[in-house]
């Protein structure tokens, strides 16, 4: 009877703090909003897509759960890059971060930078989507 | 022998450097020092004559003679505590717009684990980071010299509550070469950001 109690108090002081957690973490088959980075929120969505990342993505904020905001910057290879490095790729980096919309709170934020990336915006956005996964599945 | 040179010594001192020479005592504490160090270390145990002498005002050395205010003054750090009270842990901070930066704040907070809860809306938020950031791009002198297209960043934040309006933190970096561009400015202000919020 004392065991039996003594695993319901544990339980109790346990549970607010597993809650906790579970509301900063992005849940599988959340419904997530893609809000507009410059066209980047394209390849986001496409690598998503590729990836298998378990969510749902919806047209309008309203009926989403959670937004993906970020930005995304490219540079060009220039002429000096070409003719000194021989290098034709561009230097890509972007960020972005998960936000709970009825919380406010921000669940995920990642941000990647690539040096003569390979598919240029692609890239990172597969970056993106991999280490999104990896944080649903709790990897 | 001992007592001449702590003399030769203190005239030394004195014709080099007067001011200093007239805020200090008199050399005479010193030499009496050394004479209980000679004389009278058999009477006293030794550690009581190791802290009377610490204790003692004695002569400032050749060295410490040389340090000029100027010198003395320590270089500021990059990382300036504006106000001594700390961040409390668990607190909502928002980040605002540094046009695009504020994403890679946000993702150097969360990859360095600082122990604060970040919101998107302000209105739910204790405290509000600010900032700046700049990029210089590698130009092709750069590139033909060097051999490296890395850009140089420096990003500059303030962490201010929101209700008294005070800022609680400062904090700026300078990355040359960086590596990472942009991600390694949010990293960095992620890890020194963790020293300005409080361990309870």
């Amino acid at each position: 009877m004392k065991k039996l109690l003594l695993i319901i108090l544990a339980a109790a002081f346990c549970l607010p703090g597993w809650a906790k957690d579970e509301g900063k973490k992005l849940p599988a088959h959340a419904k997530v909003f893609l809000a507009p980075m410059g066209g980047f929120e394209n390849d986001l969505k496409t690598a998503i897509e590729k990836k298998k990342v378990p969510v749902e993505i919806v047209a309008e904020r309203d009926k989403a759960d959670f937004e993906i905001t970020g930005t995304s910057e490219t540079e060009k290879a220039g002429k000096a890059k070409k003719v000194i490095m021989l290098d034709w790729h561009s230097n890509e980096q972007a960020s972005i971060t998960v936000s709970n919309l009825k919380s406010g709170e921000v669940v995920f934020a990642y941000s990647v930078n690539k040096q003569s990336s390979a598919h240029g915006k692609r890239s990172t956005a597969e970056a993106c989507a991999k280490h999104l996964k990896d944080q649903i599945e709790g990897k | 022998m001992f007592k001449m040179a702590a003399i030769l010594v203190a005239l030394a001192g004195m014709v080099a450097y007067p001011a200093v020479a007239q805020t200090a005592q008199p050399s005479g504490a010193q030499s009496k020092a050394q004479d209980n160090a000679q004389t009278g270390a058999q009477q006293k145990p030794p550690a009581e004559t190791q802290a009377e002498q610490q204790n003692k005002p004695t002569e400032p050395s050749t060295e410490a003679a040389k340090k000029t205010p100027a010198d003395a003054k320590p270089n500021a750090p990059a990382k300036v505590s504006v106000n001594a009270t700390k961040i409390p842990s668990g607190s909502r901070i928002y980040v605002a717009p540094m046009g695009g930066f504020e994403n890679y704040v946000i993702a150097g907070i969360l990859k360095k684990k600082v122990p604060v809860s970040v919101v998107s809306d302000r209105d739910k938020a204790e405290y509000e980071i600010r900032g700046a950031a700049e990029t210089e791009k590698a130009g092709w002198a750069k590139m033909l010299f060097m051999g490296s297209q890395n850009s140089n960043e420096q990003a500059s934040i303030n962490v201010q509550e929101i209700k008294s309006g005070s800022v609680v933190f400062a904090y700026s970096v300078n990355k040359l070469n960086s590596v990472r561009g942009k991600q390694s400015a949010g990293e960095a202000i992620g890890k020194h950001l963790n020293e300005a919020i409080g361990k309870d």
